[in-house]
């Protein structure tokens, strides 16, 4: 698709409609993953189009017009927990000590069913997801609920890549070490069998 | 070719795996994880949970038709008026409806204890039960035994005697929900799938908090809040809720085979 500022209003119409169909679902999951909450995602959503759709004339290409997108989600976001009051640690202002790498060799127990095992674990993910600094849960899920790259999430967080970089990786350090010690609980693994020492 | 150590590749291992990484330092990663064993184990680790995110995000809800419609809509509308008159009938419902929900709940219902009635406390109970280290208090599979425990402890409820298939059922035990007395059926499939049954002395509707929810024609809430599976419903002698972690299946089908048990 090439985006051009449009002044014909059918054509500004046809662009509109085509800048939906290609990106509300990703706004859609980011903003329900990001609110925890379908109400407030639909009204993100929709915000966000609205607010497209008054700046049509002026969204020049498909490679700076997704993180315009996410950049406005993020700031109406951030309007909404001002507004209401909620201080979810908006933005991690120091950033936390890095976090150990995790063990090595995640090796299922034979019995495990792998269903299973799937499914647990994607509930501790979604646990230890909305647990995470806000600053470290926005950038990885704008990377993975958003699919943006490093770049974009940097042009729509306002921030240097490396600071995507280092936010992604802590926060899927926290994740992963979460898991290790969860599967390590339900004897799912073994550390000290495993050789679970730092390489 | 400066080769890279482990450090270098686990500080490089995302950019790598995200496709991010220029050719060169990208062929050295690859040549060190070749060769070494431990980052490949902290590579499978990742990958691991990389996985479970990209289920997480293909299980999200995308926008749906009413949305869409809402939104492509907007495209009819001139682009000049400013924001806060768009969303005036969108206001002007939402206010309407507190009004009508407000004079629903507290003129004209009776007074039914209603903050025991959101899903939310069900799910938070159950995770805290099941998942943070909470045991039965009655440790049996005997649902027999769990019923006759629960009922003398919950006079004049009904308790559910069917288990779920391919279910155990692990115990019972009693919790205070918002302050409620409230029994708890617990099962377990090997080990790690869990579902709770909530035996409610009150036979109200627990029918708020969900994040999604279909009422069924057979009386059935189900839904999803907090990424657990509910079932709620209603009867003469109490209410159930029904909360999993896991299958949306197995958590229907209890409800489904449960709803005239007791």
């Amino acid at each position: 698709m090439i985006w051009k500022p449009k002044h014909n209003r059918r054509e500004e119409r046809e662009l509109f409609h085509r800048l939906v169909e290609e990106e509300i679902d990703a706004i859609h999951r980011t903003a329900y993953r990001l609110s925890r909450n379908t109400a407030e995602a639909e009204d993100l959503t929709q915000e966000v189009f609205l607010k497209a759709w008054r700046s049509i004339d002026t969204l020049r290409s498909r490679e700076t017009i997704r993180p315009w997108l996410f950049r406005v989600l993020r700031n109406a976001w951030i309007d909404r927990v001002r507004k209401n009051g909620r201080q979810p640690q908006l933005v991690a202002l120091e950033e936390p000590p890095e976090t150990p790498s995790p063990p090595p060799a995640p090796i299922l127990g034979a019995t495990e069913d792998r269903d299973t095992w799937n499914e647990v674990l994607d509930t501790e993910v979604m646990a230890a997801m909305d647990e995470l600094p806000e600053g470290e849960r926005q950038v990885l899920l704008y990377f993975t609920f958003g699919e943006l790259t490093y770049r974009e999430i940097a042009d729509a967080m306002e921030c240097p890549v490396g600071t995507v970089m280092s936010r992604l990786h802590r926060a899927r350090s926290r994740l992963q070490e979460r898991l290790v010690d969860y599967a390590a609980r339900r004897g799912i693994i073994r550390k000290e069998e495993q050789g679970y020492a730092e390489g | 070719m400066r080769k890279v150590d482990c450090e270098d590749v686990r500080r490089l291992m995302d950019a790598f795996d995200d496709d991010e990484l220029d050719a060169v330092t990208s062929l050295r990663v690859q040549d060190h994880l070749d060769t070494c064993e431990t980052c490949r184990g902290h590579r499978a680790w990742r990958q691991e949970t990389e996985r479970s995110l990209q289920r997480i995000r293909e299980k999200e809800p995308s926008a749906g038709a009413a949305l869409r419609h809402r939104v492509h809509a907007l495209a009819s509308e001139g682009r000049d008026r400013p924001l806060r008159q768009r969303r005036k009938p969108f206001a002007f419902s939402a206010a309407a409806l507190l009004v009508a929900t407000f004079f629903l709940t507290f003129l004209l219902l009776p007074p039914t204890g209603l903050s025991g009635s959101d899903v939310r406390l069900f799910v938070q109970s159950h995770r805290s039960v099941n998942l943070e280290g909470g045991t039965a208090e009655l440790a049996t599979s005997d649902p027999e035994a769990a019923a006759a425990w629960l009922a003398a402890r919950l006079p004049g409820v009904s308790v559910p005697r069917h288990v779920p298939a391919g279910y155990d059922l692990a115990g019972a035990r009693t919790v205070e929900v918002d302050g409620q007395p409230t029994g708890v059926l617990l099962y377990e499939k090997n080990g790690t799938q869990k579902i709770s049954c909530f035996v409610l002395p009150d036979d109200k509707p627990v029918s708020r908090g969900f994040d999604e929810v279909v009422v069924r024609p057979d009386g059935l809430r189900a839904g999803r809040c907090r990424s657990h599976q509910v079932v709620t419903w209603s009867r003469d002698a109490g209410g159930l809720v029904v909360v999993g972690g896991l299958g949306e299946a197995s958590v229907l089908a209890f409800a489904e085979e449960s709803r005239g048990d007791g």
